[in-house]
Formats: structure tokens, C-alpha cells, sequence
């Protein structure tokens, strides 16, 4: 119930976090900036208008926002939110969310094929090509987590994993899949180093460009889902670096705050900093945004490899003395 | 963090720029990813070693980390190249060659060689790594400035073995080790001024035309 409670205030937040993406690059910029509230008015303003919808298209054209939309909503289910037991969780569960982004991946591609479009096409094909070398670097660190905690649950790689990750070896392995997860983010998710977000040349788009035909009520729903997917990575991430016993010390050290006496001001805390942390990661992608260009589409497999290495470099790191 | 943790990091910073110095294609980060791997790799010295007299860790990263570098960036500035064109094995086909292979000595140092190198299995792993990055390089690349770069690699890769083997480094001789590659980089640099003007070029394949182009 929790667990529920906290994954609706995080999915209410989402547009609040692309904002704050937005506003940290226009500090580097010299600029003001969009207000906070900014993304919240356009998907209210895209769900007013009536969509456009070519007439070559079919039934897939409209269903796909709506099942991107849904898989991701679903997909929080599954995702252990500040050290909170997910709603669903079970052994095998990792495929589950593995094959439902492939199913939102699916069919968001079919419906970039679907409207005739070169354009949409070319991003398409881009985006299989560069999502498969993605996906080694996500079963690279998977791996690394089942042979961790012998289960096969988001919620346990994320919480128990990392606890047995710093307890077996130092804080290198841990730095280092953390690192690789975050190359992981900014490539699922288009971010600068693979895909500039603002880009306005259709040539040069890999993941914008299959949404260009969308309008309207199926626009709204297709950048949602595209900030939910950010905020599903983003909350894996932060839940690697989240700790409990730290959040705890710092809790009885610094506030003289027992988690027993005061247990939902504990929690309170708990979670601020959990938000602190997802905070600090949009930040840490606004960053690299501002300050480093895209890479040209030829380097990109070389930046999946990067991320590979620092996979397997922490794997092993790991059992060099099993 | 304890002194084992800084080493284990150390270690694991001498893998990276292996790895790093497998995948890069411009030859002036490649030379500072040396550089780096020259420093890294006396400061594993430093810390594993009790009794190791104390100037050999300044002068070595004097020479492996600043007098090395600086001759061969003053050589590629000379030359007049930026990039290593088109290799003998691709970039991404040596860093998978790379990780292949560190699985491999990881896996045979733990099997085999366990009783014989006891806790010193990684470092075992590591050396033997850099040891075969720098001859893979030296194999894989045209360009004489990155065969040379192998070469110190695998420099570093030796002298990681030596530390690991040897209690106590013998101080002479590591001095004319250091000495003869010190000698060596600026020899090889000379060269490989001579081969471009020859050639025009520092690609050493051209080196197996055997005409005498002089009179042509």
C-alpha cells in the first residue's frame, strides 16, 4: 500500500522532473527558463485538442500510445520504490518487465512503420539497431545481480543486490555498475550523448522522430509514457544508490530522529531523500546535456561497448576471490 | 577505505586504460591513457611493496608519466597525424577481443594457478592482461606511434609481474629498465621522424615496400 501510494506521487511528479531537466540546462544557457509547471499545461492542452490522424494509417497508429502509456503505468508495479516492497513481485518477474518494454518498444515501432513515413521508418530502424546494443548492457547487469542474490525479481536486484554488492567487494563494483546503468538511461532514453531530445533536424532524431505524426490526445499520451520510461530507469538507479542503514545514521545522528518513535516522519524523511536522490540524477543528465554534444550515430556502438566494459569490469571485480 | 581497497581500485583503473587504449582511435588521449596507466601502475608499487627504496616511485613517475608522454606528444606534433586511419583488427573487435581474454586469465588464474598465486590471483590477471593488451596493440595497429605505445603498455604489464613476483624490486635494475625505455621512446621517436619524411607517413606498412623510392 505504501509501495502504492509512493509510486502515484512519483508518476504525478514525472513532467515536474523534465522541468527541472529543462531548468538546470537553462541555468547553463543564461536563461530563465520554462516554468515549473510547464509540461503539465501541454499534456493538458495536447489531451483538449482533437488529434489528426492520417488517413493511411490503421487501428495500431492509435492503439500504441495507449499501450505504451499503459505497460509503463504497469511497469511501476513492479519497481521498488525507496527500498518499499513493489505491489507485484516474484521470482522470474525480470522478464515480465523486460518483455513489456520490448511490447511498448513493439509497438511504438509498428506505429512509426504504420504511418508510411521515411522518416519514421529510418528512426525505427535506428532505434532497434541501438536498443539491441543497449540490451546487452542490460542483461550484462542483470546477470551480474542474479548471480548476487540467486533471485530473479526487480525489486530484490534493486534492494538486496546492491546490499550484497557492497558487502562482498568495496564501493568499485557498485561505482562502476552504476555508472554503466546511467550510460544504459541516458541511451533507453535518448538523452544527449546518444539523441538530442531538442533537436529539430528529422535526419539526425533516433527516438523523437517516430512520434512525429502523433497529434493531440495520442501526443500527450506518447511524451507521457516517454517520461515515465526516464522515471522508471531514473528510480531503478536511484534505488542502487539508495541506502537504508545510511538514510537511518543520518536520521538518529543528525535529527536525533528515532524510526521507531516517529515512524512517519521517518518515512517522510526516508522518501525525501529518495525523491532528493531521483532529483539528483535529472540534475546529473541536465548536466551532461549542457555540457557535452551528441555523438555522431557511428560512435554509439562504441559508447554501448563502454558501458559493457564498465559492466563487466565490475562483474569482475566482483568474484576475483569466489 | 583501507590500503587493500586503493589497491584493488588501482587495478582496476590499470584494466580500464587497457581496455580504453584497445578501443581509442586518436592517438593524443591515447598517449595521456598511458600516462595514466604508467602513474597507476607505480602507485600499486607504492602500496604493495614494504621495503622499496623511496626514490623509485618519484623517478618512475617522472619518466613514465611525464618525460615518456611529453616526448611522444612532442613527436606527434613533429609528424603531424591525429588518428590511427584504419587498423588491422577494428576498435570494438579488440575491446570484445579484450574482455574475452580477461575472462579467460581471470578464469584460468582461479582454476590452475590458485594454490600457486594464493590472494595475488587478480593482480596475476591484471598483469598478464596489460601484458597481451600492449602486444595486441603492437600486432593489431599501422601506425608506428601507437606500436610504440604497445610497447610501453606491455612495459607496464612487466613490471606490474615483477612487483607481483619479487619482494624486493632490485633498484639498479629497474633504473636501467626505466633508462633503456627512456632511450628507446626517444630512439623510436627519431625513426619515426625519419619514416615520415620518407613516406610521408608513419603507417608502417608502407616500411614493406622494399623499392628505393630515393631514386625513382
Amino acid at each position: 500500500m505504501k509501495h502504492l501510494f509512493f509510486a502515484l506521487i512519483m508518476i504525478a511528479f514525472a513532467p515536474l522532473l523534465m522541468s527541472l531537466i529543462a531548468r538546470v540546462k537553462a541555468i547553463f544557457a543564461g536563461k530563465v527558463g520554462l516554468p515549473w509547471f510547464f509540461y503539465y499545461h501541454t499534456l493538458l492542452k495536447l489531451l483538449q485538442k482533437t488529434p489528426v490522424i492520417s488517413m493511411h494509417t490503421t487501428a495500431i497508429f492509435t492503439t500504441a500510445p495507449l499501450i505504451n502509456l499503459a505497460v509503463m503505468l504497469f511497469l511501476f508495479a513492479f519497481l521498488p520504490l525507496a527500498n518499499y516492497r513493489p505491489l507485484l513481485s516474484f521470482y522470474g518477474d525480470i522478464f515480465v518487465v523486460i518483455a513489456f518494454l520490448a511490447l511498448a518498444r513493439i509497438f511504438s515501432l509498428l506505429a512509426a512503420f504504420d504511418t508510411a513515413s521515411s522518416f519514421s521508418a529510418m528512426g525505427a530502424a535506428r532505434d532497434v539497431f541501438y536498443s539491441m546494443l543497449a540490451e546487452i548492457v542490460l542483461f550484462t547487469i542483470f546477470i551480474i545481480f542474479f548471480r548476487l542474490t540467486n533471485d530473479l525479481s526487480l525489486a530484490t536486484f534493486a534492494i538486496e543486490g546492491k546490499i550484497e554488492l557492497f558487502a562482498r567487494s568495496t564501493f568499485f563494483p557498485l561505482l562502476l555498475v552504476a555508472v554503466s546503468f546511467f550510460m544504459l538511461l541516458l541511451q533507453e532514453n535518448a538523452r544527449v550523448p546518444i539523441d538530442d531530445p531538442n533537436t529539430h533536424l528529422e535526419l539526425t532524431m533516433i527516438d523523437e522522430v517516430k512520434i512525429l505524426d502523433y497529434s493531440g490526445p495520442y501526443l500527450a499520451f506518447m511524451q507521457l509514457s516517454l517520461f515515465l520510461k526516464l522515471l522508471f530507469y531514473s528510480c531503478f538507479l536511484a534505488n542502487l544508490l539508495f541506502s537504508q542503514s545510511l538514510v537511518t545514521q543520518l536520521c538518529t545522528i543528525a535529527l536525533s530522529l528515532d524510526s521507531n518513535s516517529y515512524p512517519l516522519l521517518y518515512a517522510f524523511f526516508k522518501n525525501l531523500i529518495f525523491i532528493a536522490l531521483v532529483s539528483a540524477i535529472y540534475i546529473a543528465i541536465a548536466v551532461i546535456e549542457s555540457s557535452m554534444a551528441r555523438l555522431a550515430l557511428k560512435k554509439i556502438p562504441k559508447y554501448s561497448l563502454s558501458a559493457l566494459v564498465l559492466a563487466v569490469l565490475a562483474a569482475i571485480l566482483m568474484w576475483r576471490n569466489v | 577505505m583501507s590500503l587493500y581497497d586503493a589497491y584493488i581500485g588501482l587495478l582496476s583503473l590499470i584494466l580500464l586504460t587497457c581496455l580504453a587504449s584497445l578501443s581509442m582511435q586518436r592517438l593524443r588521449p591515447l598517449i595521456k591513457t598511458v600516462a595514466l596507466q604508467g602513474i597507476a601502475v607505480t602507485m600499486t608499487t607504492l602500496l604493495y611493496q614494504q621495503n622499496v627504496h623511496f626514490l623509485l616511485p618519484f623517478i618512475m613517475i617522472i619518466v613514465k608519466g611525464v618525460l615518456i608522454p611529453m616526448l611522444l606528444l612532442y613527436t606527434l606534433k613533429k609528424v603531424s597525424i591525429k588518428s590511427e586511419g584504419k587498423p588491422i583488427v577494428g576498435f570494438h573487435a579488440s575491446v570484445l577481443l579484450g574482455i574475452l581474454f580477461l575472462f579467460m586469465v581471470i578464469h584460468y588464474s582461479h582454476d590452475k594457478l590458485s594454490k600457486l598465486l594464493a590472494d595475488q590471483s587478480f593482480s596475476f590477471s591484471v598483469a598478464v592482461v596489460t601484458i597481451a593488451c600492449g602486444l595486441f596493440l603492437m600486432m593489431a595497429r599501422r601506425k608506428a606511434l601507437t606500436q610504440v605505445v604497445g610497447y610501453l603498455i606491455m612495459d607496464n604489464g612487466i613490471y606490474l609481474m615483477g612487483a607481483l613476483f619479487l619482494k624486493n624490486i632490485p633498484f639498479v635494475l629497474e633504473f636501467a629498465i626505466l633508462l633503456d625505455l627512456l632511450v628507446a621512446v626517444m630512439v623510436m621517436g627519431i625513426i619515426l621522424h625519419k619514416i615520415n619524411e620518407t613516406f610521408n607517413s608513419i603507417d608502417t606498412t608502407s616500411l614493406a615496400t622494399l623499392k628505393d623510392r630515393w631514386h625513382e
